[in-house]
């Protein structure tokens, strides 16, 4: 039986992502954590970071002007070549985005899920699964995101805030009291 | 990919009078058990492992044990299927209430959704088990009503309060998207048909062989029983920071004195059948939860405790807001069978259970066990 990508992911790695800060913030709200490799970085013999992978830095670029099915593809290659890449929390989160914006929830969700198994702490991937779940109508869950984010936000936070916002405007659309929070 | 046909070899049911038969033996031998191994060895903190508590801890693995396919799902262990279960595993689409399988079993909660009890589009009157090491189950379930991994997969979808969907949504999702049309039929041998019963079925099959898949990571217990099962006889690995001392006394107990590990046996650290439980819960109803609804009043089916520190919170009505508080109940009764536990031997229990996680969090698993 393959061992499901959920299943290899070790302490070692589980704690360096958990560990990183923000320190990579993607444009788009996307980052949010992710360090000790992620956002298209890997660590280096030396324990230092790489550059940024150029497939991932044009994916992010594809998906800042929006054309998602090219961003789609170079994600899916770059996670695909290497085990480090496929903990790399960001690339998911992105990847995620990219199909939720193509209409692909299916997808979207996955990724969102893979993302936040790597990294817990991953602002992003909170934010956008909530997004996601407005999306589908599901006002609860969206909220249980939003808790989240409440709680990994000492400091007002860009994730929090938008789907703050994004939750407000759903409930105002189907006619619910918005909160005070 | 070597495609097999589902329809010549359609996984068996057993009756739910059969499935109860095989629990309750399964709690008689497991009762049995108990009472020998809550036959203490006499062990103390400082004392050498006695050879029959060597034995039962070694018991306790090795892990991860290999690989488990399910003989009577067809789809078990088929990399399509693995992944076409996976995709409507994490789908909003499978359920018209866009509740998906991983809204409450999320993979960053380990498969688990961290509340007291089950939230589908109502509240549930059970806490949510984690999915981690679902495949070596033989009955699933609080109640143990279910006795296939495919046919649990399916109950969400037929409970009211989780995310019901009946077989005309089911099946109108895999014949209307062609994505999903296409990806069955590479497994199941032919597109979708007009049998909706038969479509839902084998949705849960693909399910089935996703879930198989989800299993518990090593933990620093396994490299501390591995290390006593390689040792020879009458020497012992070290405590260390992953496997403290308080952890050693822990483990001590529960495969002597406490009695633990008469239930909670095998590399799983669970049996799967059904005990009665001394925590007596409400259902939504305000009616007391019966369990398994037979005899004995008030059974539940035991969980493995893999990960278990990681899933709060715990017990079958998620009750319990620590771990501590888990092993209470189960230790409370003095005179009974097992026997009742002093704080300090609680806080060690505790100690023990965080060592089955790679990464046992803080706060409600710590091992705080003060009486309050």
């Amino acid at each position: 039986m393959p061992s499901h990508p959920f299943t290899r992911l070790s302490l070692a790695l589980l704690l360096a992502a958990c560990a990183a800060s923000s320190a990579f913030a993607s444009g788009g709200g996307g980052g949010g954590g992710g360090g000790g490799g992620g956002g298209g970085m890997t660590t280096l013999p030396n324990g230092q970071l790489s550059a940024p992978d150029p497939e991932y830095t044009q994916a992010v670029s594809e998906i800042e002007a929006q054309r998602f099915p090219q961003a789609i593809t170079l994600l899916e290659s770059y996670i695909s070549r290497s085990p480090e890449h496929d903990r790399d929390a960001d690339a998911h989160n992105w990847l995620g985005y990219a199909y939720r914006k193509s209409g692909n929830l299916d997808a979207a969700f996955l990724q969102y899920d893979k993302a936040l198994a790597i990294n817990p702490k991953h602002r992003g991937a909170h934010e956008y699964m909530g997004e996601a779940y407005l999306m589908t109508g599901n006002i609860a869950q969206a909220e249980e995101h939003l808790k989240a984010l409440d709680k990994l936000c000492f400091t007002p936070c860009t994730e929090y805030s938008m789907l703050k916002r994004e939750v407000a405007s759903w409930k105002t659309a189907h006619g619910q009291t918005v909160g005070s929070k | 990919m070597a495609r097999r046909s589902a329809a010549s070899s359609r996984p068996p049911r057993r009756s739910p009078a059969a499935v109860a038969g095989a629990l309750l033996a399964g709690a008689a031998a497991a009762a049995v058990l108990a009472l020998a191994c809550s036959a203490p060895a006499a062990a103390t903190d400082a004392g050498a492992l006695a050879p029959a508590e060597r034995a039962a801890i070694l018991a306790l693995g090795p892990w991860p044990p290999a690989a488990v396919h399910d003989a009577a799902n067809p789809a078990s262990g088929l990399p399509a299927a693995i992944a076409l279960g996976e995709t409507l595993f994490f789908s909003p689409r499978l359920s018209p209430t866009g509740l998906r399988c991983a809204s409450c079993h999320e993979p960053w909660r380990h498969f688990a959704d961290g509340r007291p009890v089950a939230q589908g589009i109502a509240a549930g009157s059970r806490n949510t088990p984690s999915l981690l090491d679902a495949a070596r189950h033989r009955h699933y379930g609080w109640d143990g009503a279910r006795d296939a991994l495919w046919s649990q997969s399916l109950r969400p979808l037929e409970d009211a309060r989780e995310m019901p969907a009946d077989a005309a949504h089911v099946a109108a999702l895999m014949r209307g998207d062609a994505a999903l049309s296409a990806r069955y039929a590479a497994v199941f041998g032919a597109a979708p048909s007009a049998d909706d019963a038969r479509v839902t079925r084998d949705v849960g099959l693909a399910l089935a062989a996703y879930v198989e898949t989800l299993a518990s990571p090593r933990a620093p217990f396994d490299d501390w029983r591995d290390r006593l099962a390689s040792a020879g006889d009458g020497i012992e690995p070290p405590t260390s920071d992953t496997f403290p001392a308080a952890a050693r006394r822990g483990l001590r107990l529960f495969v002597g004195r406490a009695g633990c590990s008469g239930c909670h046996a095998g590399p799983t650290l669970g049996d799967d059948a059904l005990h009665v439980s001394r925590v007596r819960s409400m259902t939504a109803a305000g009616v007391p939860d019966p369990g398994h609804g037979g005899e004995p009043a008030n059974a539940f089916r035991t969980p493995g405790l893999r990960d278990v520190a990681a899933t709060g919170p715990w017990l079958h009505d998620g009750s319990a807001a620590r771990l501590c508080d888990a092993v209470r109940p189960h230790a409370a009764d003095a005179g009974s069978v097992p026997p009742a536990l002093t704080a300090d031997e609680r806080r060690d229990l505790v100690a023990f259970l965080r060592t089955l996680s790679s990464d046992a969090p803080e706060g409600g698993a710590s091992a705080s066990c003060d009486d309050r």
